[in-house]
């Protein structure tokens, strides 16, 4: 055992030895080989570590922006304008609502809004019935929703329902007692004669002929009026 | 000596840890990017989206205000075509726009006036005011005006000094055929719609059906 022991000590020792031997070699062959040479050397070694160090760099360098910048830059760029176009859109939409409300309110003030399926006209709110009854029966079902059959009190009033009507013969709110007797209205004043009503019977209807009279027997369709109470209140 | 050995140290750090950093650097700008740039296209998108129904929501909004003030109403229209029935094979056949039936052309007037000017003009057609000659005619005109809230002058009128109604042609009305509502006096003039005959003012505006019979060769 000793023997080995003794063995094993000799190789770190003599490793060692030889490192420093070398070491002090290499250091005497510079200092004795002439400046330009050890500084020829240097230069080279410097050189050397640069070049690998900035060819690394420049790799580095080139492929980050080739790559990235330049889908992100894309996809930015769609994304941008379909982003700017749909605000401009909305933007002007909003606009368009904001002017279209103007004039409705406005429109409000001038002709206030009959409830629905009324038609106003002037002061007043009409409803065409479209089913045919008798004059009685049609005068009973306007005074069901607070109204009478149709009045009217001038020229551009009756010139409204004769357009608004179509072909078809409508009742309206004149009558009178017998042939001989003046028209009236159903709330029994008089009718101005604005128009003469043609025809020898008793209660009036609107024809595409202007006035006319029938048997109140006679199943027509019919209309009614009501003034119109949102005007009335208006200053 | 001592430069030299400095120089040595110097060499041997760098190149070590400059090849480790090389590594890691990529690796972390790798992360980095592609994570920054989902989060940004993702909240993109949604932005996007919630544009795009506002979008739809304004434009569907806008439509209906446009479209609500307008107020139609639907015109009747001008003539009805009735079931045609399989008459018989006439040699002559009906003007445009009149209606066959058996041997007859029936047409209905597009304007309204008391019952003698819609007797004119038919005439002027040279057609009468119709006559209807069985019930099985009366149930075909009818079926015409179904749909109609309107009221037709026919060539049947009260005749006073006979007390009894009569049509155009001179021929008496008879009882099965058709049954009048209203009133029998002077100057009383048949309306016909699509469920009931009437008995109305001749002097009263209504439209009116004229006839116009085939002859044949």
């Amino acid at each position: 055992m000793p023997s080995s022991a003794h063995l094993q000590d000799p190789p770190p020792h003599l490793s060692r030895t030889l490192t420093q031997d070398e070491e002090q070699t290499s250091l005497r062959q510079s200092s004795s080989c002439g400046p330009s040479t050890t500084s020829a050397s240097a230069s080279e070694s410097l050189s050397g570590s640069t070049k690998s160090r900035i060819s690394q760099k420049k790799l580095l360098e080139g492929m980050l922006p080739k790559i990235i910048p330049t889908e992100s830059a894309a996809k930015l760029l769609c994304c941008y304008a379909v982003f700017m176009a749909l605000t401009v859109v909305v933007i002007a939409l909003s606009i368009a609502l904001s002017v279209k409300k103007t004039p409705q309110i406005s429109a409000v003030n001038t002709y206030a809004a009959c409830q629905r399926n009324w038609i106003g006209f002037g002061n007043k709110c009409y409803y065409f019935n479209e089913t045919a009854r008798n004059w009685t029966f049609s005068q009973t079902l306007c005074k069901e929703q607070e109204a009478e059959l149709a009045r009217f009190d001038n020229e551009e009033e009756l010139n409204f329902l004769k357009r608004y009507k179509g072909s078809s013969g409508y009742w309206i709110g004149l009558h009178r007692e017998s042939s001989a007797d003046p028209w009236k209205w159903t709330d029994n004043t008089a009718y101005n004669n604005l128009v003469p009503i043609k025809g020898e019977e008793k209660h009036g209807f609107l024809s595409d002929n202007g006035l006319s009279s029938g048997k109140d027997y006679i199943k027509r369709k019919s209309i009614c009026s009501k003034l119109n109470s949102y005007t009335s209140q208006c200053p | 000596m001592d430069t030299s050995r400095v120089y040595g140290n110097v060499k041997t750090f760098r190149s070590p840890g400059h090849k480790q950093a090389s590594f890691p650097s990529l690796s972390t700008d790798a992360c980095r990017c592609p994570h920054w740039h989902h989060l940004a296209l993702k909240l993109g998108c949604a932005t996007l989206i919630l544009l795009l129904l506002t979008l739809i929501g304004l434009s569907v909004f806008v439509r209906f205000l446009v479209q609500k003030p307008l107020i139609e109403k639907c015109s009747m229209a001008a003539q009805e075509n009735g079931t045609e029935p399989t008459g018989r094979s006439a040699i002559l056949e009906c003007p445009r726009h009149w209606q066959p039936h058996r041997n007859k052309c029936l047409i209905i007037s597009q304007i309204s006036r008391p019952w003698a000017e819609g007797l004119v003009a038919c005439s002027m057609k040279e057609a009468t005011l119709l006559i209807i000659e069985n019930e099985e005619e009366l149930k075909f005109v009818q079926n015409i005006l179904k749909g109609r809230q309107q009221l037709f002058f026919i060539g049947l009128n009260y005749v006073q000094t006979e007390m009894t109604w009569k049509w155009i042609n001179g021929s008496v009305l008879k009882p099965n055929i058709l049954r009048i509502t209203g009133s029998e006096v002077e100057n009383s003039c048949a309306l016909i719609s699509h469920t009931e005959v009437f008995s109305d003012s001749c002097s009263s505006d209504n439209h009116w059906i004229c006839q116009k019979t085939l002859k044949h060769v």
